[in-house]
């Protein structure tokens, strides 16, 4: 069951049940046959709308976790003592009403702007930049029902979303009239210009492989074995390019603290800040989400098929796909607050040079291999270890190698 | 009665036509770019409006996603002063 | 590309301090650079002719919020000289404890700011974490965390603590493994690497030209270290090896501060084992009202290059008649808009940092 029909399924119980109440109670009129006909003519606006909120606050859930999830850790790895106990009073030692505190203070925070800004394009940075990427969930199913739409290009729609906020942060960078946020935006243009490419590179194997653009087919194809077996190379330079798409340590540099205050944020207070901020976690959600797709099965359930049978009756085979969705995608957020708390910001030059002299030859070399794996030993598609052997040993050899000769640095 | 379409093919239309006219209008060049953004939109509204599904979504990755962004940066590379008043400074 | 001239400081994350620095950059390479220094004058050798010495020993402190007893330790020498008069030998002991204590300190909050620099929060927070173990040992020494005032003219104020050598062995112990972790999270950090190595190179001739001393000259290749060349209280009877680096960059400023720091926990060591008993003051000693007509110049290895202070007295009241404090980042900071052109603007933090600025001594 998809999520349009269990969503119109319920608002037609509901507004049917309330139309039955005041049938029932004898108020008929051309009051009610005219209410009657309007949600005839807009039921599907409804329901559209109602799952486009749905999707959306599991979004800002997710965002809301994953903030608490990644103070927790990088408390615990940077050994703060504060985070790790959590504030003493209510909610005590889990700290999760920080997270709301910290939402009503931006909240109610004065709205300030400088006085030579060009305010219009200052206030469209953040709302470009948020809409935008909310703009991604709609393509990332959660599991084959649970999803806002199911396009035939799903995956590089999102993609093409994706990749539009730097021009966002460019115009905020701008708008604000700094010379740091000036730099800032400069920076997000430049990396975007260097990471964007082998961002989309990477993800053709994986397509190749899978022979679809939409995302359910592509997890559906890795019912058997996962991507990241027999894409390793595709995997590291997706994570690598991910993490200068969502701009966080080490390639957070339009908003470098230590020289550039906080880049292109610097002049935004209050609610545009949020937003902004609010934007990066939806991006990294949606990095993940679509590197847990792409790569680690996506909702499929990691574990061997089971069923357990419960003391009250039915049997039990494991959670939901859902569950074991967003439980991937928190795992692999946390290997990014892993690398934040481990590693320090590169330089601007540096992105450069990954960007076009490493991702890029490797995403491009992933091609060849899948290519000529394909071309060359098409029967081994039908046995899946020895294709997954023959994949990944050359390419983690390889990508081993690379990193001994120093050739990342 | 106007059906959804027609409306929907209004706003778009509109949108990149307007957007078009303010690129050229626009004094700031940093304004052009955003309405030359907001061109691309348009008519990327109207490929998804006429069932061009993918036609829609690679305007948005090519024009939208990578040719404003290389405008932008082409912006940074070679204008001397893209402030747009002098905020000070030694 | 673009050029703009930026202002990096005074109100500015990337100083360690109240420092301006105007840099002129094209697009990220900077192209020019200016640097004023004055932001915090309080004009502490001025106010020093109008104190008694005794007076004038607790501002000493104040000189450098991240080694405060370096500089009272080396006031104190200076004004001994002056006198001639020479304090006692557990005295002696005592302040190359509270010393190298200090070094460690400081070169931990260096390290710490260093890595914030680069973005490595998790660095910054360890590295204060364990300061937070030489600051205890201070509270246990000398009663105070930061503004110490311990040494006195003519020794010390008190002797070590009952359980002070217990805590002291325990906590050095703690610092040599420590300094194995932060190699593994700095040194074998790609890209701390990345980010250091070649940043800011600084040649040894172009070292010397610039006045540069202590893990900056060091780090350019030049074994040059007062407590070895010209020792003071106790170093010539302790042990202890001088690290050199080679290319005066980011990555060598790092290895020789942190070989200082391990060099620093065996010298503790050594001290509490060397440790003789007696007096810590010289008994019955007291401050005389008239200072010599004489003048003195005593150096002594800061954790931030060579300070020195120069004292005259007049032959008539207990109030020196110029005080003057060779401050080593003073010198450090004047160079770095020498050889900061052609870096990064994201360079910038790196560099700055690499000197270890201090302002409050550097603008006295």
């Amino acid at each position: 069951m998809d999520l349009y029909s269990a969503v119109s399924g319920l608002v037609n119980w509901v507004v049917g049940g309330l139309f039955g109440l005041v049938e029932g109670l004898g108020l008929r009129g051309p009051v009610v046959v005219f209410l009657r006909d309007l949600y005839g003519s807009l039921e599907h606006a409804i329901i559209t709308a109602v799952v486009a909120i749905l999707v959306l606050v599991v979004g800002l859930l997710m965002v809301v976790l994953m903030l608490w999830i990644e103070r927790k850790l990088i408390g615990r790895l940077a050994d703060r003592r504060a985070t790790m106990l959590g504030i003493r009073g209510i909610g005590r030692g889990t700290g999760a009403i920080q997270l709301f505190a910290d939402a009503i203070k931006l909240f109610v925070k004065e709205d300030l702007a400088p006085k030579k800004a060009d305010r219009h394009v200052f206030a469209a940075g953040p709302s470009i930049l948020v809409a935008s990427s909310v703009l991604v969930l709609v393509a990332i199913p959660m599991s084959e029902g649970f999803a806002a739409s199911d396009l035939d290009g799903g995956l590089i729609f999102a993609m093409a979303v994706f990749g539009f906020a730097p021009f966002a942060v460019f115009l905020s960078g701008w708008s604000a009239n700094n010379k740091y946020t000036l730099i800032g935006g400069m920076r997000s243009a430049t990396q975007m210009i260097s990471c964007e490419i082998p961002f989309l590179l990477s993800l053709v194997g994986v397509v190749i492989l899978a022979g679809s653009f939409r995302l359910v087919d592509i997890v559906h194809m890795q019912g058997e074995l996962w991507f990241i077996v027999l894409q390793p190379i595709a995997f590291v330079v997706y994570f690598i390019a991910m993490i200068s798409e969502i701009e966080r340590i080490p390639f957070d540099l339009p908003e470098a603290e230590a020289e550039l205050v906080e880049g292109w944020q610097t002049e935004y207070s209050g609610l545009k800040f949020a937003f902004a901020m609010m934007s990066g976690y939806i991006r990294g959600y949606v990095g993940c989400a679509l590197g847990v797709l792409l790569f680690f099965g996506g909702w499929s359930s990691p574990v061997p098929a089971y069923s357990v049978a419960l003391p009250w009756g039915g049997e039990f085979s494991g959670p939901v796909p859902e569950l074991w969705f967003l439980m991937k995608v928190l795992l692999l957020f946390m290997v990014l607050v892993w690398v934040r708390a481990a590693l320090g910001r590169v330089r601007v030059d540096q992105i450069v040079n990954l960007g076009w002299k490493r991702l890029l030859p490797l995403a491009l070399f992933n091609i060849a291999l899948t290519v000529a794996f394909l071309i060359f030993a098409p029967e081994l598609e039908s046995d899946t270890l020895a294709m997954g052997v023959a994949f990944s040993v050359p390419s983690l050899f390889l990508v081993a190698m690379f990193w001994k000769w120093g050739w990342f640095r | 009665m106007i059906g959804w379409d027609l409306l929907f093919f209004i706003i778009f239309a509109a949108v990149a036509l307007i957007s078009a006219i303010l690129t050229l209008e626009a004094r700031e060049i940093v304004h052009s770019v955003i309405f030359l953004c907001s061109t691309f939109v348009g008519v990327a509204g109207l490929f998804f409006l006429l069932n061009a599904e993918f036609l829609g979504i690679v305007q948005i990755l090519i024009y939208v996603g990578a040719v404003t962004v290389l405008i932008a940066f082409a912006i940074i590379l070679t204008r001397r002063d893209i402030m747009q008043r002098e905020g000070g400074g030694a | 590309m673009t050029q703009m001239w930026l202002n990096m400081g005074p109100q500015h994350p990337a100083t360690h301090g109240l420092w301006d620095l105007f840099v002129r950059v094209d697009g990220e390479t900077i192209k020019e650079a200016q640097t004023k220094i004055g932001y915090l004058h309080r004009g502490v050798e001025k106010i020093a002719e109008n104190r008694t010495v005794e007076k004038f020993l607790p501002l000493n402190d104040r000189l450098c919020y991240v080694a405060n007893s370096s500089w009272t330790t080396l006031f104190v020498m200076g004004v001994e000289e002056l006198l001639e008069v020479t304090s006692p030998e557990r005295a002696q002991y005592i302040r190359v404890i509270v010393l190298e204590l200090q070094r460690i300190a400081s070169h931990l909050v260096w390290l710490g700011a260093y890595c914030s620099d680069m973005g490595l929060l998790t660095m910054i927070l360890w590295a204060w974490r364990d300061r937070e173990l030489m600051l205890d040992l201070f509270q246990f020494l000398t009663g105070a965390r930061i503004m110490h005032n311990f040494p006195r003219v003519g020794g010390v104020r008190n002797d070590l603590p009952p359980t002070f050598r217990e805590r002291a062995l325990k906590a050095m112990d703690y610092m040599d493994r420590m300094c194995d972790e932060y190699e593994l999270i700095c040194g074998r950090n790609e890209l701390f690497v990345m980010r250091t190595k070649g940043i800011g190179a600084l040649p040894l001739d172009r070292a010397i030209a610039l006045g540069a001393t202590g893990p900056m000259l060091r780090a350019s290749g030049l074994e040059r270290d007062v407590r070895k060349e010209d020792p003071y209280l106790v170093y010539d009877r302790l042990d202890f090896k001088v690290p050199v680096g080679r290319n005066g960059d980011g990555w060598d400023r790092y290895t020789v501060r942190l070989e200082e720091t391990r060099q620093s926990v065996s010298l503790v060591r050594q001290c509490l084992q060397k440790m003789p008993e007696g007096d810590v003051m010289i008994p019955g000693f007291k401050m005389p009202k008239v200072l010599p007509a004489r003048a003195v110049y005593r150096r002594a290895e800061d954790p931030r290059g060579e300070g020195a202070v120069y004292i005259v007295g007049d032959g008539k009241t207990n109030r020196p008649y110029r005080l003057k404090i060779r401050s080593p980042t003073y010198i450090h900071l004047l160079g770095i808009p020498h050889y900061i052109v052609g870096a990064r603007v994201s360079d910038v933090p790196i560099i700055m940092g690499g000197a270890d600025p201090c302002m409050a001594e550097v603008d006295r």
